[in-house]
């Protein structure tokens, strides 16, 4: 190809390239304030299936109620070593952000019995639903323990990581959900 | 045509998807890469070696990036640092360490930089080509919705395949790569121009097809963040052909008139050891 050829071609693609940048920009419509919804689906980027489970305190929660604040549901359980290595980062995480982010930890298919003294000796006071059926986890797609879900304050999921959640991860993911909620609060 | 498979479940155990392939993603890129050198007659063992440090380099630099800027929360459990590798990583500080240690090694053992760029642009290929298998089958990312032939399912909803058609653009990269080398793989003065016309057709589709995603990474004015990069890269690869051109044009005079004959490439300086 000649030279001139190629310096016609480098602007036919800037030319080409910044009309098509501007021709894919996403502009919500006047009046609007955020995206069509979304579907209800088990990944990032989808607004989280809701469900509603009694904790093993007897309460009944419904992750909808939580609209407005991020929530973090991760699927345990007793008998799962990695589940039981990140149970403190998520005591800890969730004292530290008491009030500004929920945690869940949505037992997959044990009973009170198994639950409670185990919640007990490892000293955990966020909610646990008990999920007995495993209906929601079958809802959520867990195919692995454990699974976490890091959901926005609009619903969205924002992150999924499957396995062992360390505490700089949580950490990390945390400051997302944090971040979304005072860019959406405003100045 | 259904997606997501985030979770490979072998009944003993459930293994990320997204590990496995990009393990396997690896093992071709670097099979790519050499017999790219091979193709090229650049130095082949040296060639493998910059592209295995300059991933090593990129996987151990990401993650030890991402343990300094949460060191608080490593120091207490060491062990962390090493397992579980599933999450935890700076993807830029691995780019740019990877890009650095493949750059000083490259010079050290006197490789040809374009050469050495053009045998590495299939292994390249191969590997974008991974990232985007694993976010197709286990990644957040998903196309705007569509009702195409080609669709496919994705929670109810029929949407563009984006990661498939930035596999596509990957391929048709390669095939330039491949006919470019055919027709001055011997001429010194083409040094450089398969790397850079597959770099150009790659930036070219990605920007094309980054405007099907759903759930892009966009600016505060909603423009496409990979769009930008992507037109970037394009300009930046047609610009530096363009320099390729303008400056090897007596060489490439010079090729045109020998009938018959080939150039033969540079010879690699002999690494003296002891």
């Amino acid at each position: 190809m000649s030279r001139f050829a190629l310096s016609l071609f480098l602007l036919g693609a800037l030319l080409l390239g910044t009309a098509w940048i501007v021709e894919s920009r996403e502009v919500v419509a006047p009046g609007a304030t955020e995206k069509p919804a979304l579907p209800e689906a088990p990944i990032a980027g989808y607004r989280a299936p809701d469900f509603t489970l009694t904790t093993l305190t007897g309460d009944t929660v419904r992750l909808s109620d939580y609209r407005g604040q991020p929530v973090v549901v991760n699927f345990w359980a007793t008998w799962c070593p990695p589940c039981r290595a990140e149970i403190p980062h998520f005591q800890a995480a969730s004292r530290r952000y008491n009030g500004r982010i929920i945690f869940l930890g949505v037992d997959d298919g044990e009973p009170v019995a198994t639950v409670a003294p185990f919640a007990a000796k490892m000293g955990i006071t966020y909610p646990i639903p008990l999920d007995t059926e495993s209906a929601v986890s079958r809802l959520y797609r867990v195919n692995s323990l454990p699974s976490t879900f890091f959901i926005d304050a609009s619903g969205v999921i924002r992150h999924v990581q499957f396995g062992l959640v360390t505490e700089a991860v949580l950490e990390e993911n945390v400051q997302v959900l944090l971040a979304d909620e005072g860019n959406a609060a405003g100045p | 045509m259904r997606a997501m498979l985030p979770v490979l479940d072998l009944g003993f155990a459930a293994v990320p998807t997204a590990g496995l392939i990009y393990i396997l993603g690896a093992w071709l890129a670097l099979s790519a890469v050499e017999k790219g050198a091979a193709l090229l007659k650049q130095h082949v063992a040296a060639t493998y070696t910059l592209a295995v440090l300059g991933l090593a380099a990129a996987f151990v630099g990401a993650r030890a990036a991402f343990v300094a800027s949460h060191w608080e929360a490593y120091r207490q459990q060491p062990l962390a640092i090493v397992w579980p590798l599933t999450a935890g990583f700076d993807i830029w500080a691995g780019l740019l360490l990877g890009a650095l240690a493949a750059f000083f090694y490259g010079r050290a053992r006197g490789l040809p930089p374009w050469r050495t760029l053009d045998a590495l642009a299939p292994g390249l290929l191969v590997g974008l080509s991974t990232l985007s298998l694993a976010d197709f089958l286990a990644g957040p990312g998903y196309g705007e919705a569509a009702d195409l032939p080609w669709s496919i399912s994705l929670f109810g909803v029929s949407r563009h395949p984006v990661q498939l058609y930035e596999i596509a653009f990957a391929l048709l990269a390669l095939g330039v790569w491949r006919l470019a080398l055919i027709r001055g793989r011997d001429l010194p003065s083409r040094a450089g121009v398969p790397f850079l016309t597959a770099g150009a057709v790659y930036s070219a589709g990605r920007l094309f097809v980054d405007a099907f995603r759903d759930n892009a990474w966009l600016t505060q004015g909603g423009y496409h963040v990979v769009q930008i990069i992507s037109l970037v890269m394009l300009l930046a690869c047609l610009f530096f052909l363009l320099m390729r051109l303008e400056s090897n044009a007596p060489a490439l005079h010079a090729e045109r008139r020998v009938d018959g004959a080939e150039g033969m490439p540079p010879e690699m300086p002999e690494r003296r050891t002891g």
